[in-house]
């Protein structure tokens, strides 16, 4: 008979491997007896293997990237133990460990359950930790209360309990129709509109980057927000149906929503609602037009965020590298406490905002901030590049990511007149194809490589990529160049020194400067 | 606490580093400052990648942290700093020339060394391109006719089994009788039934597949050439003689094939039994070869009836296809006695004539494709003495070997069933016809009663060193003798070409005294315009191989008449996107020659069936379809392993340092990087991949190519 398509392993292993392990056995277990089939559906709790063979790395679930100091306190503490007294912010707003011993895994998860915090769908085939903007709740440009919205996905069992989708989901939702939420690099991205006063959410699907990234199409114009989590329920249920469970480099929603389109795609998420027979389906109004148009972020260099609430403000932080060590994260913890309003909120350029500072602490919070190291300048701007953790402690990485990440950052971020005149400017840095860093879409896009020497070996280096932003109809950056790992920083200063000379005016961003002159004019300028 | 660090440094100064760090991390998560330096000590060492490197800096800052005064630690961090650069050049986009599965490739060069091979598309005809045809498709080298396997298996595969025809017809020139009776050289070579890959793919019945289930008409391939106005005679009229035949007319030159016997066809005709090749498959593809004006003329010896001389002297070129007609008779005591015969002749007798009489008991000797045709054919004969039961009589045909006693024929041969060449599945066949054999035995005298042989004497036989065949050598046992009743011996003990017939005038110039000729193997012998092919040039071979070796002739022939190479190979190179075939191909099973029962196997029905069509397909989809080429394009390539993580097999890509050439380009090794930055190229070791495609869909950049690569022959242009 003529063979057909079976299962693949991975297929296989969510269907016989029961992903809730109990990390207490799995502490008195010798390593050789975890299969690595075992070993890979230990992501489906937030543990990975990390690139060093006695260690593993622990992903918690932080919906919206909101911790309460007592959480992240709980935190800082289990790092200083098991996790060599260091925490990573990931781009998913969210706080991942490293160095853990298989022996230590469940003290982590048992620690953070018992400050409401879960690692269960930390990584794997599952939706992933739902993000949004760190404004959520407090910002003044808010139209819809996204936090709620998030709130209700993430305790909703029917999306929780998916643990075996095609490949993983990801979901976002914004509280204004702005850049920050990321919504078009997400499977599903939400956006708020108000209509005469009522709040409804405008849909957004098939967005998301790794190796062939996928810009996200408007699905819906409206939905009301009662019909919301019966949606995204259906987007996950049909994601499960029709991801290409075969090919997981073409498993995700990006490649359903791409090959059916954005109506069809519309309107099998209406026949999903109607099976499970919820009414009112009639008030979802299809899209006019697949092509987004997300507003421009708001945010662009501010240290100090008035919200919404009258009194209080968000002061931002920067975190630098992502990397909290203990003693950093305690003073942030104990500023947030005693100065802010004991709330922490991830970015996801990997940095952290203290929110309801009341109006009369925040120049004693920054004054503490400044005088403990921290830096406040410089967001959305040259110094604030995001970098994954590369070849240092990943699998899959090609390039030592943070070590480019530090040159730049010296080299660069301490001009102040240099950076001010360059501008808005997101340098992002991925160690390889999958895009953890974000590459895609920053203004400045670096992503490891490998460069064959002809006399022997080969070097580590990086694929430059310019002019990608998630705002508008979005765009994905586009490729300019290689270079040599130890000429990254000449590289880049080149590439903005060509901005510099050739822009039209201080007005043109650099992204609005690469649209304009395409990316082939750019390879001429730089490759002189 | 002591011990567990002097284990630990143990350990690391055996290199084991992976190891220690475990053993560090036993006690508890690391923090004491001695684990910490050791950690870090541990990964310094290790040092393969930048992993390493920061590992060792995580462990060595903690260690100085808390106070380690050891002067390695700060050396760690220090030497683990990179440092800027200015930039040596322009800002300028990678650059590459094969490029991905979807990219288009220019008929150029192939701009390194390490490339497969000579040129990135179109024809190409290096030392490295013939090298990488005959060590990427086994099957295709391995066949003497060097048919194009895997490019008639997909045809199968995909339904066109007209199209899987003509590829045989043009490579082997005897598809259908091929596909019944070949030696299969093939399939013992196949990449399917490597080591933990499988069983080879069944290529012989596939090949019939391809005849059975293309129109029934006669196919009559285009001819290269227009007429030359050459005139060539063929003696013989076998498989080497008739594909010269055939080769010679594509040609364009004039062929008259001269026969002794009332019908062509060789050893097809007058050695292979009915059961195994029924007689119009082999009428009808010998009409393809008449139909391009070949003529044949039976019934006429050269030698006998026109002399070799003439035929010289009327012809621009002879080539003498005579087969091997010589018998090898074991010379034994009473080896004059009545009812010793060599295989080859009672077979012609029984071809011929439908029986013979060969009495009660049958012995015959020998292990090679006679020796099986022989016994097969011999049990297929005598009384019909075993009464069949009443109800089933009716079912049981009148000659069936079912109605014949069994245990009265049977093969007897000297070596182990090891060192047999037979046709694979020919042994199980014999059991199943219940024909007893005996090995490690070897006939040492005929005992005979008036005149005629009555019983053999054998005596038993041990493996020795090998001989010159490779084989090893039977060594007989003192005082194992023993006598078996007997009356009829049957030899196949093989034959040798026969030159009494070439005229006596010119004989001793290509002859020797033994009776081969003095060219050997060669195609051209000591007198001009006179060429030998087939198993008259080897010696006794198989079908497949006289085809091959006639087809080598020929073209040296051309080139004697026409003074120049008209023909040539090349390996031909073509982009495509995707191979067609799905990782469970290679789960599907061999697919078993369905056979008739006993019961309706007699002397002239043919026992194998064929596969339905349906199963042809099945088993065509098998092939790995080895003539595709999976490269990675190492200037596009990112080095990020991810095609090494989704490989099959343990050696299929690597990560190399360097590549080992000879003197012509071809690559003849490798030698494997450890460190990251010792990696030149990520490789696929094309020999040992199984063309699976989990490289290409894992590539994020599209680096890897896939181009099918041929062997053609085509007319010099």
């Amino acid at each position: 008979m003529k063979a057909q398509p079976d299962l693949t392993q991975v297929e296989k292993d969510k269907l016989e491997i029961d992903p809730d392990f109990d990390f207490r056995e799995i502490a008195r277990r010798p390593f050789e007896a975890i299969t690595p089939n075992e070993l890979a559906m230990f992501k489906w709790s937030g543990v990975y293997h990390q690139l060093q063979p006695s260690f593993f790395m622990i992903r918690v679930v932080t919906p919206g990237g909101r911790m309460t100091t007592r959480q992240f306190n709980r935190a800082v503490d289990l790092a200083e133990k098991y996790a060599q007294n260091e925490l990573c912010i990931t781009t998913r707003q969210t706080l991942q460990f490293h160095w853990i011993r298989k022996e230590d895994i469940y003290k982590i998860i048992e620690g953070m359950a018992e400050v409401g915090i879960t690692t269960k769908n930390g990584c794997g085939d599952v939706p992933r930790n739902i993000i949004g903007d760190s404004l959520a709740g407090a910002g003044p440009v808010q139209v819809g209360d996204s936090l709620k919205l998030i709130r209700m996905m993430a305790d909703d069992d029917e999306i929780q309990n998916q643990r075996n989708l095609p490949r993983k989901h990801k979901i976002s939702v914004a509280s204004s129709n702005d850049a920050f939420a990321q919504t078009l690099m997400n499977c599903q991205g939400w956006v708020p509109v108000e209509r005469d006063g009522v709040v409804g959410w405008k849909f957004h699907a098939g967005g998301g980057l790794g190796a062939r990234p996928y810009l996200a199409k408007v699905v819906f114009d409206w939905v009301p927000e009662e019909l919301v989590l019966d949606v995204t329920r259906a987007a996950v249920e049909a994601f499960r149906r029709h991801g290409n469970r075969r090919q997981r480099a073409h498993a995700r929603l990006k490649v359903v929503v791409d090959t059916m389109g954005a109506r069809k795609f519309g309107e099998l998420l209406i026949d999903i609602m109607k099976e499970k027979g919820i009414e009112g389906l009639d008030r979802i109004e299809f899209a006019q037009s697949d092509v987004p148009t997300i507003g421009r972020m708001y945010l662009n260099g501010q240290e100090v965020v008035p919200q919404r609430q009258p009194g209080r403000s968000i002061v931002r932080i920067m975190i630098p590298r992502s990397e909290l060590k203990t003693a950093d994260s305690r003073t942030i913890a104990n500023l947030a406490d005693e100065l802010g309003g004991g709330v922490i909120m991830f970015t996801n350029r990997q940095n952290i905002e203290l929110h309801d500072v009341p109006e009369g602490n925040v120049e004693a919070m920054l004054g503490a901030l400044h005088q403990a190291g921290f830096r406040t300048d410089g967001h959305e701007h040259l110094p604030d590049i995001v970098a994954c953790v590369g070849t240092t402690m990943c699998k899959m990485a090609v390039s030592d990511s943070p070590d480019a990440y530090r040159r730049l950052y010296d080299a660069l971020a301490h001009d102040e007149v240099y950076w001010k005149s360059v501008g808005t400017l997101r340098i992002n840095i991925t160690g390889c194809p999958n895009n953890c860093g974000q590459a895609w879409v920053s203004d400045i896009g670096l992503r490891g490589t490998r460069t064959r020497n002809p006399e022997g070996g080969s070097t580590e280096g990086y694929s430059i990529f310019v002019g990608g932003k998630l705002s508008e109809a979005g765009k994905i950056a586009e490729y300019l160049c290689d270079v040599p790992n130890d000429e990254v920083v000449p590289a880049v200063k080149k590439v903005l020194d060509t901005y510099l000379a050739h822009r039209e005016s201080q007005a043109e961003r650099f992204v609005d400067f690469c649209e304009r002159i395409g990316v082939a004019k750019f390879q001429q300028l730089v490759s002189k | 606490m002591e011990q567990l660090l002097k284990e630990a440094e143990a350990l690391i100064d055996a290199g084991q580093c992976n190891e220690a760090v475990e053993l560090l991390c036993r006690q508890g998560p690391p923090e004491d400052t001695r684990i910490c330096e050791l950690i870090a000590l541990a990964h310094h060492r290790k040092d393969l990648a930048r992993g390493d490197v920061f590992s060792a800096v995580v462990f060595a800052s903690r260690a100085l942290a808390q106070g380690s005064a050891n002067p390695l630690m700060k050396e760690i961090i220090e030497t683990a700093r990179r440092h800027d650069q200015t930039l040596a050049g322009p800002l300028d986009p990678q650059d590459y020339a094969m490029g991905g599965w979807y990219e288009q490739r220019p008929a150029a060069a192939s701009p390194y060394s390490s490339c497969a091979l000579s040129k990135l598309k179109g024809k190409a005809d290096a030392p490295k391109d013939f090298d990488w045809l005959d060590r990427n498709i086994p099957c295709q080298k391995a066949c003497p006719a060097s048919t194009d396997i895997p490019g008639y298996l997909q045809a199968i595969y995909e339904g066109r089994h007209a199209d899987a025809y003509l590829i045989n017809l043009r490579d082997n020139i005897f598809p259908a009788v091929l596909g019944r009776v070949c030696a299969r050289p093939c399939e013992s070579e196949c990449r399917h039934g490597w080591d933990g890959l499988g069983d080879p793919v069944a290529i012989c019945f596939s090949k019939r597949s391809a005849a059975d289930f293309k129109p029934q008409d006669s196919v009559v391939l285009d001819k290269w050439f227009p007429s030359s106005g050459k005139r060539v005679a063929v003696v013989g009229s076998g498989v080497a003689g008739l594909a010269a035949a055939r080769q010679l007319a594509l040609l364009g030159h004039a062929v008259t094939v001269y026969e002794k016997h009332g019908s062509p066809g060789g050893m097809m005709n007058q050695g292979i039994p009915v059961f195994r090749l029924p007689r119009d498959i082999i009428a009808r593809e010998i009409g393809q070869v008449a139909a391009l004006g070949v003529e044949i003329v039976c019934n006429t010896a050269i030698g006998r009836d026109l002399p070799l001389t003439r035929l010289l002297a009327e012809n621009d070129a002879v080539v003498m296809a005579a087969g091997t007609l010589r018998p090898n008779l074991l010379d034994l005591p009473g080896h004059e006695l009545e009812g010793i015969r060599h295989g080859l002749d009672f077979l012609l007798e029984v071809n011929e004539t439908g029986s013979t009489e060969v009495g009660e008991r049958v012995v015959v000797i020998g292990g090679g494709f006679t020796a099986m045709d022989c016994a097969r054919t011999a049990r297929r004969l005598g009384a019909t003495t075993v009464q069949i039961e009443e109800e089933r009589a009716d079912k049981v045909a009148a000659g069936s070997i079912l109605r014949i006693p069994k245990g009265n024929v049977g093969v007897w041969y000297r070596r182990s069933v090891d060192e047999m060449l037979v046709t694979p599945g020919e042994l199980e066949e014999l059991e199943h016809e219940h024909i007893p054999l005996e090995t490690m035995v070897t006939p040492k005298a005929y005992v005979g009663e008036n005149g005629r042989v009555k019983a053999i004497r054998f005596i038993r036989t041990e493996l020795g060193e090998p001989d010159a065949s490779g084989r090893r050598r039977p060594v007989e046992i003192k005082g194992s003798e023993f006598e078996l009743p007997v009356d009829t011996v049957l030899l196949a003990t093989g034959q040798f070409p026969d030159t009494a017939w070439i005229d006596e005038a010119i004989r001793a110039e290509l002859a020797g005294e033994d009776g081969w000729l003095k060219s050997g193997s060669a195609y051209a012998t000591a007198r001009e315009k006179l060429f030998a092919a087939g198993d008259f040039a080897t010696g006794a071979s198989s079908l497949i191989q006289a085809i091959g070796h006639a087809k080598q002739c020929v073209r040296e022939v051309d080139r004697f008449l026409t003074g120049e190479v008209r023909l040539k190979d090349y390996a031909r190179i073509e982009d495509v996107t995707e191979s067609g075939r799905i990782r469970e191909m290679d789960q599907v099973p061999l697919q078993p020659m369905p056979t008739i029962g006993l019961e309706r196997r007699d002397l002239p029905t043919e026992v194998e069936l064929g596969f339905p069509e349906e199963t042809s397909v099945d088993e065509a989809q098998r092939c790995y379809q080895c003539h595709y080429k999976y490269e990675i394009d190492s200037d596009k390539c990112i080095y990020c392993d991810w095609c090494i993580k989704a490989k099959p097999r343990p050696e299929c890509i690597l990560k190399v340092k360097t590549l080992r050439h000879d003197a012509e380009g071809r690559i003849v090794g490798w030698e494997i990087a450890e460190r990251a930055d010792d990696v030149n190229m990520i490789w696929i070791n094309q020999e040992d991949c199984i063309r699976c495609g989990a490289c290409v869909a894992a590539c994020p950049v599209d680096a890897i190519s896939i181009q099918k690569v041929s062997l053609v022959t085509e007319p010099v242009a």
